[in-house]
C-alpha cells in the first residue's frame, strides 16, 4: 500500500513551487523534487548559500519544468566549438551564453560565483539586461559541454541554437551616440559661457581683446561638434540627396552648415560674434532627441528566424558510429538520429516502423501525429517517444518550413515602402526653406549684396528645423515607453506610425486567441468518486503529455490535493498510459487504448480532444478538453467592429468555426487548415487590396505572415520565451487592450502634427527677422531653445495625457 | 583683468578633463550594463564566508 505523502501547502525551499506527491523533506528544508534538492546541495556545499538570502526567498528555477534533458556533447565538436567561442588561445577560452532564466540579483550572485562550484572557471560576468553570462574558463580542465551541462544542472539552461553559429557581431550599443552627445554638451556649455559677456555687456561692450579671444575659443570648441557630433546628419542628408528624397536631415545639415560657416566668417573678419552657441545647442538637442527615440529592449529578440529554433547540431549515423555535425551541414541521404523531444531539422523519411511527431510548432495542431515507416516528416516536427532514425531528403535550407524564409517578403526591407510622417512633411519643408532664402537674397541683391548674403544664411539658420526635428523623436520615444509599460514592446519607435494606420487585423487561433496551456475541461461519463479523482490525479501527474497536464490542472483545484505514489508507469506515445496507483490499475488515453468505443460518432465535429479513463478495468468515461479562449476577446472584437476588418487564419481544422462565428461575423473571414505559405499569401492579398494589415501570431508557422504584414505582432505569455521574428512582442494579457493601443498610436500622430504646427509658428516669427536681415545672435539664441523646449514639453504632456485618458499605464 | 586669462585656462582644462573622463567611461563599457554592477557591489566574499560559518553553527546547534 502506498501512503499519502503530502497534503500541505509547503513551498519548495529552492524554487517556491508547492511541494506535491514526490516532495522531499530534509532537516528544516522542503524540496518539490530531486532536481531542486540536488541544486540546493551543490550550492550549499560550495559555500553559496547566500543565493537564498539576497532577494527572493526562493529564487531557484524549478527543476521539474526543465523536462528536456538536453545534451551538450556536440559543443565539443571542433566545427562548432571555435565558431561559438568568443576567445580561445589554448590556455583560456571565453564563451557568452544566453540564459533567459536570469531574473533576480540572486541569479547574478550565483552565476558570478560559479568558480566556487567549478574551479576550472576563471571568471564569469553577468549582463543582466541582455540576460547573458560571459564565462572565461580553462579549456584544458573542463570541456565546453561540461560547462554548459553545469549551467543546466543549476537551472540556467543555456539557449543554444543554430542561429548562434553565424554570429554577426551586431553592435547595438549606443556608445558613439553617447560620446557625440557628451562632446556637443561640453561645447554647448562652454561656448555659452564665452558668449554671455557679449549678450550681457552694457553699452560699452566687451573689451576688444576678449571678443577676439572668446571668438577663437568658440571656434575651437565648435569644431569637434561640427566635424564629429553632427556627422550622422550629413550622412543621412547625403543618402537623401543621392536617392532624390527630401529628408529632414537635409534641412538640418543646411542649417548647421550655414550657422557654422557664417559664424566662422563673422568671427574671423571681426564683423560679429557669430551663432556658435546656438549651433552647439542645436546639435546637442537633436542628438538627445535621437537617443530618446532609440530606446530598445535588449532582452527581447525581434529577429529570430528558423535557425533560432533548430538544434545546433544533430547526430549523424555513419555505419555503426554516430558523429555530431552542425545542422547546417546535413546533406541529402544522411541518416540522422533524433531523440525523444528533439526537433527534426530537415525534411526526412522515417526509418523506424512507427513514430509520433508533434507538429504543434509548425501547424499549431496540438495532438501528435502518427507516422509510418517511409513517411515523409517535415522539418520542425518534434519527435515524441523512443529515438528514431531518419533519412534526410532535403537540406535544412530547402525544407518545408525554412522555404518560407526564401520568400521575397523576407528579402525586402518592409520599412522602406512606408514614408514616415516627418519624411512626408520635409518633402515640402526643405524646398520651401530654400526658396524663401533665395527669394530674400534676390530681394536684397540689387541694393545691398552683403544684406543678401546675410538674409540668405539667416533664413537657413532660423529655419533649421530643430523643434520640428524633435517633434517626432520625442513623441515616438514617449509612445514606445508608454506602450512598453503596457507590455507591448516595439522593435523601434517608427512602428507607432504604422500601427496608427492599421485597418485590418488578422488573428492566428492556437496560442493567440486561445491559451497555450489552459483548457476548458469537462468530464463525461459515470460520476467519479472522490477516491477515483485522487487516483486519476496521481496517474496523470506523471505524464508530460500536454493533455495530461491539462487534465491534471483541472483535477487539482487546490494545493491540498491528495497524491498517491505511482508504480508500474508505462507510457505509450500517441495512445496513452497505464499504471498502478494505490493498488488500483489506472488506464487513460485514446478510446482504443482504454478499450472503449468512441461514444459518439459525431465527435469529430466537436472541437475537443478526449482523454478516456478506466479504473481497475472498468471504463469510467472521458475528459473533454477544449481549448480555452483568452479573456476579454468579445469586448476586443466589439471595440473594433465597424472600424476594422478582422480575419482568422488557423492551421487547425474548422472544428471551432461555430464557436468563433460571432466574433468574425461571417464565415468568409475565417480560414482554416492554412499552411505557413497560405498565411503569407493571404496577407499579401489583403495588402494588394490596399489594406494595412496587423497580424497577430505566436508560432513559427506565422513567421511569414508576421513578416509580410504591415505590423507583425507576436504574442507570448512570457516574454522570456521564444517568439518568431516580428515588429512587436506583446504579452498575452495586453490583447484585450489592442484597440486602445491603436487609438493611442493615432493620438500620438496627432501630437506630432500639432507640434509640427507649433515649431512652424516659431519658424515664421524667426523668418520675419531673417528676411529683413536683422537676425541678431541674441534672438537666435533665445528663439531656438524656447521653441525646442516648448516642443519637448508639449509632446511629453500630450502623449502622457492621451495615454491616461485612454486608460493605459503612463508616466507617473 | 589679466586674471581672466588664468581663469579661462583653468576652467577649460577642468572641463576638458571631464569630457575625457566621460569618453573613457563610455569606451570602457561602464554604461553598457546599468543594472548588474549595482547588484554586484553588494556581494561580499568575506561576509559570505562568515555567514556560512554561522549557518554551520546553526546546524550544529540543531
Amino acid at each position: 500500500m502506498a501512503e499519502v505523502l503530502t497534503h500541505t501547502k509547503v513551498a519548495c525551499d529552492h524554487c517556491g513551487d508547492p511541494c506535491l506527491s514526490d516532495a522531499i523533506q530534509e532537516a528544516d528544508k522542503n524540496f518539490c523534487c530531486h532536481g531542486c534538492q540536488t541544486v540546493y546541495h551543490l550550492l550549499s556545499d560550495s559555500g553559496l548559500e547566500n543565493y537564498y538570502k539576497i532577494e527572493e526567498k526562493t529564487p531557484g528555477i524549478s527543476m521539474k519544468r526543465s523536462i528536456s534533458k538536453k545534451r551538450y556533447e556536440h559543443l565539443d565538436d571542433e566545427s562548432v566549438l571555435y565558431r561559438i567561442l568568443d576567445f580561445y588561445d589554448g590556455k583560456t577560452a571565453k564563451i557568452t551564453f544566453k540564459t533567459p532564466q536570469i531574473h533576480c540579483s540572486s541569479c547574478v550572485y550565483l552565476l558570478e560565483n560559479i568558480h566556487k562550484i567549478e574551479p576550472a572557471v576563471i571568471r564569469s560576468e553577468v549582463f543582466f539586461g541582455k540576460q547573458e553570462v560571459a564565462i572565461t574558463y580553462d579549456p584544458n580542465k573542463i570541456k565546453l559541454s561540461e560547462l554548459a551541462a553545469l549551467l543546466g544542472k543549476i537551472g540556467y539552461d543555456p539557449d543554444l541554437s543554430l542561429g548562434k553559429l553565424d554570429k554577426e557581431e551586431k553592435d547595438h550599443s549606443d556608445r558613439p551616440l553617447f560620446i557625440k552627445i557628451g562632446i556637443a554638451g561640453f561645447a554647448f556649455g562652454n561656448i555659452m559661457l564665452f558668449s554671455l559677456p557679449e549678450y550681457l555687456a552694457g553699452p560699452g561692450g566687451v573689451d576688444a581683446q576678449f571678443i577676439h579671444l572668446f571668438g577663437m575659443l568658440n571656434i575651437a570648441l565648435a569644431l569637434p561638434v561640427f566635424l564629429y557630433s553632427a556627422s550622422d546628419f550629413y550622412r543621412t542628408a547625403w543618402t537623401g540627396i543621392r536617392q532624390k528624397v527630401w529628408n529632414m536631415d537635409i534641412a538640418i545639415s543646411l542649417g548647421i552648415m550655414a550657422m557654422f560657416f557664417r559664424s566662422l566668417y563673422e568671427i574671423l573678419s571681426g564683423y560679429g560674434v557669430g551663432y556658435m552657441d546656438s549651433f552647439a545647442m542645436l546639435v546637442f538637442f537633436l542628438l538627445v532627441g535621437r537617443l530618446f527615440q532609440n530606446k530598445t529592449y535588449e532582452r527581447l529578440s525581434f529577429d529570430r528566424d528558423y535557425k533560432s529554433y533548430f538544434p545546433l547540431s544533430v547526430l549523424k549515423l555513419e555505419g555503426e558510429q554516430d558523429k555530431s555535425i552542425p545542422a547546417t551541414n546535413i546533406e541529402v541521404d544522411d541518416v540522422i538520429l533524433i531523440r525523444n523531444g528533439e526537433l527534426i531539422p530537415a525534411d526526412s523519411v522515417l526509418m523506424e516502423s512507427e513514430a509520433h511527431i508533434d507538429y504543434s510548432f509548425v501547424t499549431g495542431e496540438s495532438d501528435p501525429v502518427k507516422a509510418q515507416e517511409g513517411g515523409l516528416i517535415y522539418a520542425g516536427g518534434r519527435l515524441y517517444g523512443a529515438s528514431a532514425r531518419f533519412q534526410v531528403k532535403k537540406p535544412v535550407s530547402k525544407s518545408y518550413l525554412t522555404r518560407l524564409w526564401n520568400n521575397e517578403a523576407f528579402r525586402k526591407d518592409s520599412q522602406e515602402s512606408l514614408r514616415s510622417i516627418s519624411q512626408r512633411f520635409s518633402r515640402y519643408f526643405s524646398p520651401a526653406v530654400i526658396s524663401i532664402a533665395t527669394i530674400a537674397a534676390l530681394y536684397w541683391l540689387p541694393t545691398s549684396p552683403s544684406n543678401a548674403i546675410n538674409a540668405f544664411s539667416a533664413v537657413l539658420i532660423i529655419a533649421c528645423p530643430c523643434a520640428l526635428a524633435l517633434s517626432a523623436p520625442f513623441t515616438l520615444g514617449w509612445a514606445t515607453n508608454i506602450l512598453g509599460k503596457n507590455k507591448f514592446y516595439m522593435k523601434n519607435s517608427d512602428i507607432t506610425e504604422r500601427i496608427a494606420g492599421i485597418n485590418s487585423i488578422v488573428f492566428d487561433k492556437t496560442g493567440t486567441l486561445t491559451w497555450s496551456e489552459r483548457a476548458d475541461i469537462r468530464f463525461r461519463g459515470d460520476k467519479l468518486t472522490e477516491k477515483e479523482i485522487e487516483l486519476i490525479r496521481s496517474a496523470v501527474h506523471n505524464s508530460t503529455h500536454p493533455l495530461s497536464r491539462k487534465v491534471y490542472n483541472y483535477l487539482t483545484q487546490d494545493e491540498e490535493a491528495v497524491h498517491y505514489a505511482v508504480s508500474n508507469f508505462q507510457e505509450n506515445p500517441g495512445r496513452g498510459v497505464e499504471c498502478d496507483v494505490d493498488g488500483h490499475r489506472i488506464v487513460y488515453g485514446s478510446a482504443e487504448w482504454v478499450g472503449l468505443q468512441k461514444t459518439d460518432q459525431s465527435d469529430d465535429r466537436i472541437s475537443a480532444s478526449h482523454v478516456y479513463v478506466s479504473v481497475d478495468g472498468v471504463p469510467k468515461g472521458y475528459f473533454e478538453v477544449q481549448s480555452a479562449y483568452r479573456e476579454g476577446l468579445s469586448s476586443l472584437f466589439e471595440s473594433i467592429k465597424g472600424k476594422m476588418n478582422s480575419y482568422l487564419l488557423s492551421g487547425d481544422n474548422d472544428k471551432e468555426q461555430q464557436r468563433l462565428l460571432p466574433l468574425f461575423n461571417t464565415e468568409d473571414n475565417m480560414r482554416f487548415q492554412q499552411s505557413p505559405a497560405d498565411k503569407l499569401n493571404f496577407i499579401s492579398q489583403l495588402k494588394q487590396r490596399g489594406e494595412n494589415v496587423m497580424m497577430l501570431g505566436d508560432g513559427l508557422n506565422d513567421a511569414g505572415a508576421l513578416r509580410n504584414s504591415t505590423v507583425g505582432v507576436s504574442i507570448s505569455e512570457d516574454t522570456g520565451s521564444f517568439t518568431p521574428a516580428s515588429d512587436v512582442i506583446m504579452e498575452a494579457s495586453t490583447l484585450p487592450k489592442l484597440n486602445t493601443i491603436i487609438e493611442f498610436s493615432k493620438k500620438s500622430m496627432t501630437v506630432i502634427k500639432i507640434s509640427f504646427a507649433i515649431s512652424v509658428l516659431y519658424n515664421i516669427i524667426g523668418l520675419a527677422y531673417a528676411v529683413t536681415a536683422t537676425l541678431s545672435p541674441l534672438i537666435c539664441a533665445i528663439i531656438m531653445p524656447i521653441s525646442s523646449i516648448t516642443v519637448i514639453l508639449f509632446t511629453t504632456l500630450g502623449t502622457n495625457i492621451a495615454a491616461k485618458r485612454l486608460g493605459l499605464e503612463a508616466w507617473k | 583683468m589679466e586674471v581672466m586669462y588664468l581663469l579661462i585656462a583653468a576652467s577649460l582644462i577642468l572641463a576638458t578633463s571631464f569630457v575625457i573622463a566621460f569618453i573613457w567611461a563610455i569606451r570602457s563599457g561602464q554604461y553598457d550594463d546599468k543594472y548588474t554592477p549595482s547588484v554586484r557591489i553588494l556581494f561580499d566574499d568575506n561576509e559570505n564566508d562568515s555567514s556560512d560559518d554561522d549557518q554551520k553553527k546553526d546546524n550544529n546547534n540543531k
